[in-house]
């Protein structure tokens, strides 16, 4: 078990530094002047080169990406060029909503999916399993901000029910803050619930095939008991793995439905720093998002030894 | 009355073109206590004979016929029923013990399951009753054993662990399904042992299936043998070994290898193989293979012909002979 957690921590940092010097030479080393870029190919040469001592430019790369890390090590991320501000106090004030947007909708989309996959499963080539795929078949059809458009005319416009975007803060206490969230959750879930949903039913399917189901069902468990106690915890070693690919998803999702709900968001951040041109919120950012889903991915790492017995001496 | 009578058991599977008969009228008759064999081939339908009985027959098989447990009608009982028989009255062993364990599962909490649901046993009362069981099928520590993970047991273990389980429920009947076929010859003849032990001791009923003579004879009083989804020939084991009836017995007898026996005897085989489900002739299923096949045996299938006190065969040969 030991082993198994250093290994696991060893290639998390090493995906994590992957990342970093990635997103690095992406934006700072590939063709491109940053500074041009940043400012518009009509600026004036001299405010140009000024920028670019400004943002030390001129020094070698290899010196500024070891400048970048050294800087996130101390918390220090630098100043948003739009803002003007820290962007560390830019993104705390952020992910206070983002980070509740996405694993709200990762909790919503795994309960529906492990329950409508396992419903599927259970009733495989009936109609029950019929008319669970052809809704996941459509929840992965329908873009999740067409969707967003749809909920927002139907429960704000329409039934008038809640208001069409925004967020009051979590100031305004968590009924209100809650309320805001609810559709955005839902419009980012659907499509992450119709996937995960066939990843849970074919893997149920796999498992209800293993000896060890009728073992069950020899002992005197009910097909419900059996569902439970001796199908869903074997089967959700695929998923457990989906899941933490799909926390990527759900982290791209609040781009755009951050947009779509005009929600103050990591999201809507990064979307206006790219068009904004402000290299150091796009570049901490990323690198952010980046490292949330490695976390994520890290976890779910460590929920395989807790699920199977199995992996904890298998390394 | 007898512990189990199961008459004219047929289970049709669906197949592409339309069902095909995996048992076409199997007949059984085993006594409290006693204890028969099933052999045959693979495909011989024996192993569905015993999923029949447990009523975990594939989805989408047509069960027909009737198979009375101490003289209720299985057949006739609701799914719930069926459920509070299954573990309790009616126990099973499987062939497969490294695939038959839940591998997430403690072997305490696999074996704690089956004393909750048919003892209500719960708490130290179904730890202690757990380890109890373990003592009993011989496995060495039993309090560490709770605590361990299928894996971390050998295939001998893992099955004594099954045995374990099916006797949890204090069953009237178990059904062994070729318990040794995936062990070492070793532990074969150990587990073997073992559960001729616990059947006397605890006046269980067996059904012991195996493709296996020896295991047979060495478990069992009478044997049924089966092919192409039928009982072809009955009787007490010794009988039927010393005196087979059936061409299809000679066969199966023949082919069991004996020490001793020398180079010049080269192992008897039966020619051809099983036919698949649903491509077997018309009259007797064992009719392509059979070296004293006759005309008769291709057109029409043989009626069960008793040769005796509880000795009958199905064949249509038999008729000529005194």
């Amino acid at each position: 078990m030991a082993t198994y957690l250093i290994r696991r921590l060893i290639s998390f940092c090493l995906t994590l530094v992957g990342a970093s010097v990635l997103i690095f030479v992406m934006l700072e080393i590939l063709p491109g002047d940053p500074a041009l870029t940043m400012l518009g190919v009509d600026a004036p040469e001299s405010a140009v080169a000024a920028l670019r001592a400004d943002l030390g430019l001129d020094r070698p790369a290899p010196e500024r990406y070891l400048d970048w890390i050294a800087g996130l090590a101390r918390g220090e991320m630098g100043l948003s060029f739009t803002y003007q501000v820290p962007v560390a106090e830019l993104f705390a004030e952020r992910l206070e909503l983002t980070v509740p947007l996405a694993f709200a909708a990762m909790a919503l989309a795994s309960l529906l999916a492990i329950g409508a996959g396992l419903y599927a499963a259970s009733r495989h080539n009936r109609a029950g399993d019929w008319g669970v795929m052809t809704a996941s078949q459509l929840g992965l059809a329908i873009p999740n901000f067409w969707l967003g458009i749809l909920l927002i005319v139907l429960f704000a416009l329409v039934l008038g029910w809640t208001k069409a975007g925004g967020f009051p803060g979590w100031e305004a206490g968590i009924g209100p803050a809650l309320g805001a969230l609810v559709l955005p959750v839902v419009a980012l879930a659907i499509t992450l619930a119709s996937i995960l949903t066939r990843v849970v039913r074919s893997a149920t399917l796999e498992v209800l095939r293993e000896d060890f189901v009728r073992t069950a069902r020899a002992k005197g468990l009910g097909r419900g008991r059996t569902l439970r106690r001796h199908v869903l915890r074997n089967a959700m070693i695929p998923v457990v793995t989906v899941m933490g690919l799909l926390f990527a998803d759900a982290m791209a999702g609040t781009i755009v439905i951050e947009n779509v709900f005009s929600l103050p968001g990591m999201g809507k951040l990064i979307f206006g720093a790219i068009s904004n041109r402000d290299l150091i919120v796009v570049k901490n950012a990323v690198l952010l998002l980046a490292a949330l889903v490695i976390v994520v991915n890290f976890a779910v790492d460590l929920l395989y030894a807790l699920i199977d017995p199995r992996v904890r001496i298998r390394d | 009355m007898s512990l189990l009578a199961v008459r004219g058991l047929t289970v049709a599977l669906p197949t592409g073109e339309g069902e095909a008969r995996a048992l076409d009228g199997v007949d059984l008759e085993l006594a409290a206590g006693g204890t028969l064999g099933i052999v045959g081939e693979s495909g011989s339908g024996k192993s569905m004979t015993a999923l029949a009985l447990m009523g975990l027959a594939p989805a989408g098989a047509r069960i027909a016929g009737k198979i009375a447990l101490d003289g209720e009608d299985l057949l006739a009982l609701g799914e719930r029923e069926m459920d509070r028989i299954r573990g309790a009255r009616l126990a099973m062993i499987f062939q497969e013990p490294m695939t038959s364990l839940n591998p997430v599962h403690r072997v305490g909490q696999q074996i704690g399951e089956v004393l909750a649901l048919h003892r209500d046993l719960a708490g130290g009362a179904a730890r202690e009753e757990a380890r109890r069981l373990l003592e009993r099928v011989e496995l060495p520590r039993p309090a560490r054993l709770l605590r361990a993970y299928p894996h971390e047991l050998s295939g001998g273990q893992r099955q004594r662990v099954m045995i374990a389980m099916a006797l949890a429920g204090a069953p009237d009947l178990l059904i062994a399904d070729e318990p040794t076929t995936a062990l070492d010859v070793t532990v074969q003849e150990r587990i073997l042992t073992l559960i001729n032990d616990l059947v006397d001791a605890e006046g269980m009923g067996l059904i012991m299936i195996s493709h296996d003579f020896g295991v047979i004879a060495r478990t069992c009083e009478a044997v049924a043998i089966m092919y192409g989804g039928r009982v072809v020939e009955r009787g007490p084991v010794a009988d039927v070994l010393a005196r087979p009836a059936h061409p299809y017995a000679r066969g199966l007898i023949e082919a069991v290898p004996r020490l001793g026996r020398g180079r010049a005897g080269r192992l008897a085989t039966i020619a051809g193989a099983m036919p698949a489900l649903g491509a077997f002739p018309a009259g007797c299923p064992f009719a392509d293979r059979c070296p004293q096949a006759e005309e008769a045996c291709q057109l029409q299938v043989p009626a069960m012909r008793p040769l005796g006190p509880a000795r009958a065969a199905a064949c249509h040969l038999l008729e000529a002979a005194p």
